[in-house]
C-alpha cells in the first residue's frame, strides 16, 4: 500500500499496534458477556469521536464545542431512513450528511477564533438541535421507535472499525503535508499564509473531515438505543465529554484520545454506579489539574518522561 | 529589467495616509534598500506587496503580471517571500519544521514530504542555524528568530526576498554574520532583494539602490552615495541640511 506524501514503512508498528489492540478489546468485550460488550462499545465510540475531534481541533487549535452536531445529524438521518434504506448505506450517508453540513457552515464559522469560535460552535449545535426538535414535534414525531436494530455485538464491530480508522487518519494526517499545514495554521495563520499555506482551504477541509466519522457513530448509536430522541443525540454533554477526553489524553497525537477515553471510562467504571457525585467531582478536578499543570495531557506527560535528562525544550 | 514594478500605490488607514502615490521599480538581481523614519510606511509597503494587506489604489506587477488582490499564499507561490519585522516563528514547532512547512507549501513544485527535512537542513546551514534545527523555535534568541525568518522565507524558493529589519537588535558581530549569509544566499539562489534596514551602514553596504520614504511619500532614490548626499533626506532624518558621512 502506498499513501502519497508519506513514508509508510516507519508506520508499520503503530498501525499494527492499533489494529491488534482493537481486535483484542473487541474479542474480550464479546466473550466476557453483554455488560463488557457495552463497555467496549462505549470505549470505541469515545475514541472515534475524540480522535475525529482531534483531527480538526487538536491540529488547528480551533476548539469546537459543538461536535455533537455531527453525531446528531448522523443519528437523525439513520433514524429517519430506518427500514427504508439498508444500514450499510444509511450509516455512511449519515457521515456524509454530517460532513456536508460542516462544509457548508465552515466558511462563516471559521472566520472567528479563540473563545468566539468555541461559543459559536456550541450555539450552532444548539440551534440545529432546536430546529430539528421543532420539526419533529410539528410532524408529531418527538421520538421514533427503532425496532429490529442490529445486536450490540454487530454495532461493536462497526464502531471499533471506525475507531481504528479515525485513529489511523489522525496518525497519518499528523505526518503528512496536510498535517504540517494545519500545524502552521495552529501556530500562526498570518505567517502560515505568507509562506504559501492555503489557510482557509485547509481549515475547511479538516473541519468537514472531522465531522464524517462522528456522523457515522451517531447513526450507529441511534441503533443501540432502539429509539430516537432529538434531545438525546444532540445532548451537549457529548461535546463536553469529547473535549474533556482530548484535554486529559492530549490532542495533536493519535495516542492522546485513546488515553483520554481509557482514563475517563476507567474512572466511570470505578465510580459511576457506586459514587456518581464523586465521579463528577474527580472529573472536574482532573480537568482543572490537566489544564493548569499538563496542558498536553497524559501523552504530554509520557513524552516528557521519555526525554533524556538535561535536554532543554 | 524590473522584476517588481509598483505604480501609484496608496494606502489609507482610516484618516491616516500610510502610503501616498508610491512608484517603485526593483531591478532583477539587485539589492534594493528601503529606508525612512519610524512610521514612514515601509512595513505597510511589504504587507501590501505580499498580499497581507490590500492597497487602497495602485497596481503591482511582478515579473510582468499583476498581483494585486492575490492572497498571500498565491503571492508566495508566484515567487515573493517576506520576513516579519515583529518575528512570527511557529513557536511550538522545531526550527527545522518551520522551514519544512515553507518548503512544502511555498514552492510551485513542492518536493516529497520525506525530502523536506534534508532540504530544510541545507537552508538552515546556509544561514547558520543548523545546530539548532531540533530546538523548538520558541526557544531561540532574537538573533536566532531573525535568522529563522530569513530561513523560512528562503524555504519557499523566492525570486524576490523582502527583508524587514532582519538586523535590528543584533550585535555588530551578528550583523556582520547576517550580511555575509545574505550575500551568500543571494548569489547561490540568484535572488533579488528588497531590504528595509535602520542599521545604515548595513543598508549602504548591501544596496545597489536605495529608496527613501517619509510620511508615506517617496522623497528620494539613488545609489547609497547619492542618498547620503541628498538634502531632502538630511532634512527628513535630522531636520538639518548637512551631508551624512559618505559611505566607504
Ligand atoms: N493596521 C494598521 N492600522 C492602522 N494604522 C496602521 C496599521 N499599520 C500601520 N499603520 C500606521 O501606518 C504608518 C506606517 O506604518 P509602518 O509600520 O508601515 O511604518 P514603518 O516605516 O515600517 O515604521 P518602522 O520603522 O517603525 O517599522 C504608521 O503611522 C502606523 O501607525
Ligand atoms: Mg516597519
Amino acid at each position: 500500500m502506498t499513501i502519497p506524501f508519506i513514508s509508510t514503512n516507519s508506520s508499520l508498528p503503530a498501525v499494527s499496534a492499533t489494529v491488534i489492540g482493537a481486535v483484542l478489546i473487541v474479542g474480550l468485550g464479546v466473550t466476557m458477556g453483554s455488560y463488557w460488550t457495552v463497555v467496549a462499545l462505549n470505549l470505541f465510540m469515545w475514541i472515534a469521536l475524540t480522535q475525529s475531534w482531534s483531527l480538526f481541533s487538536g491540529m488547528t487549535g480551533y476548539i469546537s464545542l459543538g461536535h455533537v452536531v455531527a453525531y446528531g445529524i448522523g443519528a437523525y438521518l439513520v433514524a429517519v431512513t430506518f427500514k427504508m434504506i439498508p444500514l450499510w448505506l444509511s450509516i455512511p450517508l449519515g457521515g456524509l450528511a454530517a460532513g456536508l453540513f460542516a462544509l457548508i457552515v465552515a466558511i462563516p464559522v471559521l472566520r472567528v477564533r479563540g473563545p468566539y469560535f468555541v461559543i459559536l460552535t456550541f450555539g450552532l449545535a444548539e440551534l440545529v438541535k432546536y430546529i430539528l426538535l421543532y420539526t419533529e414535534t410539528t410532524f408529531g414525531k418527538s421520538s421514533r421507535l427503532l425496532f429490529g436494530a442490529p445486536k450490540t455485538e454487530v454495532l461493536l464491530y462497526w464502531v471499533a472499525a471506525l475507531a481504528v480508522i479515525a485513529t489511523l487518519i489522525t496518525y497519518f494526517v499528523g505526518r503528512s503535508r496536510f498535517g504540517k499545514g494545519l500545524a502552521a495554521v495552529r501556530e500562526d495563520e498570518t505567517a502560515a499564509e505568507t509562506i504559501g499555506v492555503p489557510v482557509t482551504r485547509l481549515k475547511v477541509l479538516a473541519f468537514a473531515a472531522s465531522a464524517v466519522i462522528p456522523g457515522m457513530i451517531g447513526g450507529l448509536m441511534a441503533m443501540r438505543s432502539t429509539y430516537f430522541d432529538v434531545l438525546q443525540v444532540f445532548n451537549p454533554t457529548i461535546s463536553f465529554s469529547i473535549v474533556t477526553m482530548a484535554i486529559i489524553g492530549g490532542a495533536g497525537d493519535a495516542r492522546g484520545p485513546i488515553l483520554g477515553a481509557l482514563f475517563m471510562l476507567g474512572l466511570a467504571e470505578l465510580l459511576w454506579s457506586t459514587a456518581p457525585q464523586l465521579y463528577f467531582i474527580l472529573l472536574g478536578l482532573f480537568l482543572i489539574g490537566f489544564v493548569l499543570f499538563a496542558p498536553n495531557g497524559l501523552i504530554g506527560l509520557i513524552k516528557r518522561r521519555k526525554q533524556p535528562k538535561g535536554s532543554v525544550s | 529589467m524590473s522584476l517588481l514594478s509598483i505604480k501609484s500605490l496608496s494606502k489609507n488607514f482610516g484618516g491616516l495616509q500610510a502610503l501616498n502615490q508610491i512608484t517603485l521599480d526593483v531591478t532583477e538581481g539587485s539589492v534594493h534598500g528601503l529606508m525612512g523614519a519610524n512610521g514612514a510606511g515601509k512595513t505597510t509597503l511589504f504587507s501590501i506587496i505580499a498580499g497581507n494587506q490590500r492597497a487602497t489604489t495602485g497596481t503591482i506587477l511582478f515579473a510582468g503580471q499583476p498581483i494585486n488582490g492575490l492572497r498571500p499564499d498565491q503571492v508566495c507561490k508566484r515567487g515573493i517571500s517576506r520576513t516579519f519585522q515583529i518575528v512570527r516563528p511557529f513557536a511550538g514547532l522545531t526550527v527545522r519544521e518551520n522551514v519544512e512547512i515553507a518548503i512544502l507549501y511555498g514552492r510551485q513544485t513542492p518536493p516529497k514530504v520525506s525530502e523536506a527535512a534534508a532540504l530544510a537542513q541545507d537552508i538552515l546551514a546556509d544561514i547558520g542555524l543548523d545546530a539548532l534545527s531540533d530546538q523548538p523555535a520558541g526557544s531561540l534568541t532574537l538573533s536566532g528568530r531573525k535568522r529563522l525568518e530569513v530561513a523560512r522565507a528562503l524555504g519557499t524558493e523566492p525570486r524576490l526576498l523582502m527583508l524587514d529589519e532582519v538586523m535590528a537588535g543584533l550585535t555588530p558581530v551578528e550583523v556582520t554574520d547576517m550580511i555575509a549569509s545574505l550575500r551568500r544566499v543571494k548569489d547561490s539562489h540568484g535572488l533579488t532583494i528588497l531590504i528595509i534596514e535602520h542599521v545604515m551602514s548595513a543598508l549602504t553596504d548591501m544596496s545597489d539602490t536605495i529608496t527613501v520614504l517619509h510620511h508615506g511619500e517617496k522623497i528620494a532614490q539613488g545609489t547609497p552615495k547619492q542618498i547620503a548626499d541628498n538634502a531632502a533626506v538630511q532634512e527628513a532624518y535630522f531636520g538639518i541640511a548637512e551631508p551624512l558621512e559618505a559611505p566607504a
